[in-house]
């Protein structure tokens, strides 16, 4: 069963793979670089932002790292559509279109066991490739996590291709596929459903996270330079007055237009909107919760799949059609 | 082809020496019936067929045919009713499974798999696989072991079919159609590569054809499937044996109808052919009636025109 499997899924565990060593080097190569860079021209960690030497840097780092990032960006959304399509929808659609199962499932082998070699074997790879991504992306990162200039795992643009994220979206997306084309029996239905369902999925969580949890909630009353701590999600930032209701940026700018001026970027103008009784209110979740909400993701994405994927097995495994 | 059937008979007339007990029952239904939405595909179908037998399943398209093979195939489980090979169920256990080997309509093959690993494939799969005959029976045929199975020949895709459903080694080999879109050089060559096959390994067959004339000189059971329903089931020679065509005087047709179970009745100005089913040695005592034997296919055409009419083999044809 385990030759068979690889005999017919082949094609998808080798692209993969290459796909990802790819990756790997892109990635390895923009890492040297970044930390060559860092080890020659870091300024003191505690540098102050608007010094030439300190923005210079940061500005440097910033774009060498956007220039990956933005590609790593598609990631989330692609690869589980990709999975999906390729691994999980022809795994059953394909037989039934082509009537191969005819001819499989009247050898020696139960059908209960053909599938399980197939979902085992070819789940457990996806899984693999999932963790082998977060596994060559957290390297570069941490490349880039050079003081001053400073790289959050907890960010949305790093959230899911780092810790179990690919592995769980991979997992799921291989899952939905494969109960698609137990609906379906026809490849390309199964495959564009899977696409349209990964990409509703990935369109439909992308802001989620904000909400796994109640979010801690900072009151500013004095000019602090960040009232974050380091490495946590930013959910939200408003202000507030002396007596708790809300404002906008705009109507404060309208109400302080007269006392403070227009030029809100400067700390004076901060502080004179703190002594006017105006509070600036942070709601973030510190980065403890990092895990906590890798999970939650995983949860929200494992369970469903894989209720729908244990309906597809039985209906399978059920000697109907 | 006849060959085939002689050395067959011989094999069977030794085995009765050693075992003179009645041969098994290789299949037996009781009361299959099968339904696909609301439309009964198959419907209180019950027969038995000895070990050894070469069985022809014929009947009009939709009859049920695919539907009563897929069920002793256990790719499909029955909706009421049973199906047993040689006394065990049908069903999803590797046991049941390794017994039986089937080819479907389409002799489904994996197209991006060489011949050689198609073979793997059955290697893989079946405990009981005989890998010498596969390449044996694949070396006669002239087929490429490192040929891609989806550019060989209509005819050369059956045979590599055929090849891993025998050499699966099953005690019944069910083919659904195993002549269909092949041209007749093909149809040809796989029926005698199947007959070969047979000979050798003493296992029972089932295959059914809605062209009966493919089979008139391959089997010798013959079940006839029509509206969901076993319409004959029995020994082709005994069939035969037990159905005349009498031709005689039209105005005296009633009469004779009247004597015998007749099954198609033709009447043209004066004269009369019926269909009749009689014992061997019924004799007509009217000279003015003169009887022939039947063909296989013209029987068959006969019960297909009248569905109500059935031939089975008890209690009709043992006790006439």
């Amino acid at each position: 069963m385990l030759w068979l499997t690889w005999r017919q899924h082949r094609m998808q565990v080798l692209l993969t793979t290459a796909l990802l060593a790819v990756l790997g080097a892109v990635l390895l190569i923009s890492a040297l670089g970044a930390a060559d860079f860092a080890a020659q021209n870091a300024p003191a960690a505690d540098c102050v932002a608007d010094t030439p030497a300190c923005s210079a840097y940061l500005v440097e780092m910033n774009e060498r790292i956007r220039s990956v990032g933005e590609l790593l960006g598609w990631l989330p959304l692609l690869a589980p559509a990709m999975i999906g399509a390729f691994w999980g929808a022809p795994l059953l659609a394909r037989e039934f279109e082509q009537g191969t199962h005819q001819l499989t499932w009247t050898q020696s082998v139960t059908r209960r066991r053909w599938l399980a070699a197939k979902i085992v074997g070819l789940g457990a790879a996806v899984t693999l490739g999932g963790l082998v991504l977060a596994g060559i992306v957290e390297p570069w990162l941490a490349a880039f996590d050079v003081p001053p200039y400073n790289v959050d795992r907890f960010d949305m643009s790093w959230f899911r291709v780092v810790g179990i994220m690919p592995a769980a979206w991979w997992l799921a997306a291989f899952v939905l596929g494969l109960a698609t084309g137990a609906l379906f029996r026809r490849t390309l239905p199964a495959m564009a459903v899977t696409l349209a369902v990964c990409a509703l999925a990935f369109f439909g969580l992308l802001r989620a996270p904000s909400f796994y949890a109640t979010p801690e909630r900072v009151v500013q009353a004095a000019v602090m330079d960040e009232p974050e701590p380091d490495d946590s999600l930013h959910v939200t930032s408003y202000w507030i007055d002396g007596s708790g209701v809300k404002y906008t940026a705009q109507e404060r700018e309208l109400a302080l237009a007269g006392p403070c001026g227009t030029d809100e970027t400067t700390k004076k103008y901060a502080r004179c909107a703190f002594s006017h009784g105006y509070r600036q209110v942070a709601e973030f979740h510190p980065a403890d919760r990092f895990w906590q909400f890798q999970w939650t993701e995983a949860g929200i994405l494992l369970i469903p799949a894989l209720s729908l994927g244990g309906l597809a097995v039985r209906r399978t495994l059920r000697p109907r059609i | 082809m006849t060959a085939d059937r002689t050395v067959r008979m011989f094999g069977g007339g030794a085995g009765e020496l050693t075992a003179p007990a009645k041969s098994p029952t290789a299949l037996e239904a009781m009361r299959l019936a099968k339904r696909y939405r609301g439309t009964w595909a198959l419907r209180d179908c019950t027969m038995s067929v000895p070990a050894g037998r070469v069985v022809a399943l014929v009947g009009p398209n939709g009859a049920g045919k695919s539907t009563f093979l897929h069920l002793v195939a256990g790719l499909i489980a029955p909706t009421r009713g049973s199906v047993r090979v040689f006394g065990e169920p049908v069903g999803q256990r590797a046991a049941a499974l390794a017994r039986v080997a089937f080819l479907a309509q389409d002799k489904p093959l994996y197209d991006g798999f060489t011949v050689a690993e198609m073979l793997r494939f059955g290697h893989h799969l079946n405990p009981g696989w005989d890998d010498t005959l596969a390449r044996q029976r694949l070396a006669e045929l002239d087929i490429p072991l490192n040929r891609k199975v989806g550019k060989l020949s209509g005819g050369q895709q059956a045979q590599v079919a055929l090849t891993i459903a025998v050499a699966k080694r099953p005690d019944l080999l069910v083919m659904d159609e195993p002549l269909a879109n092949l041209d007749p050089v093909a149809r040809h060559d796989v029926m005698r590569s199947l007959m070969a096959a047979v000979a050798e390994t003493q296992m029972t067959v089932v295959l059914s054809s809605h062209v009966v004339s493919d089979l008139t000189n391959a089997c010798d059971w013959l079940v006839v499937l029509n509206r969901g329903q076993v319409q004959i089931s029995g020994e082709v020679d005994e069939l035969l044996a037990a159905h005349r065509m009498v031709s005689g005087p039209a105005e005296l047709a009633d009469g004779m109808a009247a004597r015998m179970p007749v099954i198609s009745d033709s009447r043209r100005e004066r004269q009369a052919d019926l269909l009749v089913r009689t014992g061997p040695g019924t004799p007509l005592h009217d000279p003015r009636w003169r009887a022939s034997g039947v063909s296989l296919e013209e029987l068959v055409l006969a019960y297909l025109r009248r569905p109500d009419t059935t031939a089975l083999p008890r209690p009709t044809l043992t006790t006439t």
